[in-house]
Parts: C-alpha cells; sequence; structure tokens
C-alpha cells in the first residue's frame, strides 16, 4: 500500500506529534506509516483521512502488488 | 449477549495487558528475586516449604506423599518471582499503547516462540539423561527471556527512529 501522508502533512502544515496526537498514536506510529513501514488499520487509515477531510482512497492507495 | 461479548472482544479492542506503571514494578521484582537467588546459591540456603506433592527418589523414610512440608532451594521462591517479573515487564502496556507496538509486540512473540521451540528440539536431540529435565523450565525462561530484550530492543529502535 502506497500513502501520500507526508505530502498531505506538508499541505495542512502539520508536524507528524500533531497528527500523531489527533489520532491518538505515538509519532513514531506516523513516521513508520510515512516510510511504509508499516500498514494501518482501517480505524487508523479512517481517521487520518478524517484530519484531512478527505476520502481515504486520496490518502492510502492500493499498489499492483497489494 | 453473545453479541456484547464479540464486541468487547473485537471492536472494543480488549486487550490483556497490565497497566504502564506494572513495568517498573517487574524490574523491581526482578532484581529482588535475581538477589535473593544468588544469595540462596552462595550461600547454600535452604527453606520449608508447602508441598502440594512430594516425590521422594529413594524413599527410606516415607517422605513421599501429599500435602507435606519440604526442603527446598531459594529457586522455589525466586523462579516464580522471575517469571511474574518478565511477564510483567513484557506485558505492561507502553507509555503510547497504539496499533504499532501491538504489532511489535505481537513480533517479537512469534520470533521467540520459533527460537524457543528451536531449543527444545535441539535440546531433546542432544541432550540426555537426569538433566534433560531441566530443559522445559529452561525453555520456558528463555522464551520469556527472548521476548522481553527483543521486544524492547525494538521499541526501542521505534521510538529512536524518524524525523524531528
Amino acid at each position: 500500500m502506497k500513502n501520500r501522508l507526508k505530502v498531505a502533512r506538508a499541505e495542512m502544515d502539520l508536524t507528524q506529534e500533531e497528527l500523531a496526537k489527533r489520532i491518538g498514536v505515538s509519532r513514531q506510529t506516523i513516521n513508520a506509516v510515512e516510510s511504509g513501514r508499516y500498514v494501518p488499520s482501517t480505524v487508523l487509515a479512517l481517521k487520518t483521512a478524517q484530519v484531512f477531510g478527505k476520502p481515504v482512497e486520496e490518502i492510502f492507495m492500493l499498489e499492483e502488488t497489494d | 449477549m453473545q453479541r456484547q461479548t464479540f464486541k468487547n472482544l473485537y471492536v472494543m479492542k480488549k486487550n490483556y495487558l497490565f497497566p504502564h506503571y506494572f513495568q517498573w514494578i517487574g524490574w523491581v521484582i526482578a532484581i529482588v528475586s535475581f538477589v535473593v537467588l544468588l544469595l540462596g546459591v552462595i550461600n547454600d540456603i535452604t527453606i520449608r516449604m508447602p508441598a502440594l506433592y512430594v516425590d521422594v527418589f529413594f524413599d527410606d523414610d516415607n517422605k513421599s506423599g501429599f500435602f507435606r512440608m519440604t526442603e527446598s532451594s531459594m529457586y522455589s521462591i525466586a523462579m516464580p518471582l522471575l517469571i511474574i517479573a518478565l511477564i510483567f515487564i513484557g506485558f505492561s502496556k507502553e507509555k503510547v499503547e497504539d496499533e504499532f507496538v501491538q504489532y511489535i509486540r505481537s513480533q517479537s512473540l512469534i520470533w521467540s516462540t520459533y527460537v524457543s521451540a528451536g531449543l527444545f528440539i535441539l535440546g531433546t536431540l542432544l541432550i540426555y539423561g537426569f538433566i534433560y529435565m531441566y530443559i522445559p523450565y529452561f525453555v520456558f525462561f528463555v522464551f520469556l527471556l527472548l521476548f522481553v530484550i527483543k521486544f524492547k530492543i525494538a521499541i526501542h529502535r521505534f521510538n529512536k527512529g524518524g524525523e524531528q
């Protein structure tokens, strides 16, 4: 799964820390998701998308290998 | 009713972890039990323990049987404490216990299960005689210990990682 979390964060001028606080995870988890080391649960993906006010597909998208 | 139980288990994310501060209780118990074990071994201390069942090999004076008092080493006190300590250290919540931490914990458990299983197999194939009786205790202890070490190293790396 790919994500454009970093770009979305930059657009809204949010730090990893601020985003983490708003969805109730640690900053390192956001970092792991951004770097593609961790695929978040549906709940976490939905919460993230909610922060950016976008549908989840605009933040997270499937890859061909998925 | 059935539905509620299901909800509690899977939707509400019930977990079996201890509160965060149990980690520190765990470390204290670990140090205490280690010292107890060490002092017990050095001074060759024996203690009297109430036993559910005692099995004496050459039972000349009828010491075998249910509900007896028996002599034992400090190991009988220290080992249970050490296991409780490791459980508290490995299975209490991290400061921020989110789904990625739980993922790391489960990965560490899987890894530790494989390594301990390997040790058990090797021990069974390579070690014979009376000493083999110690292998199960040893393997269970190593299982918990390796899990705690693996998990803590992974969490440490995870906490250090990343920008900002």
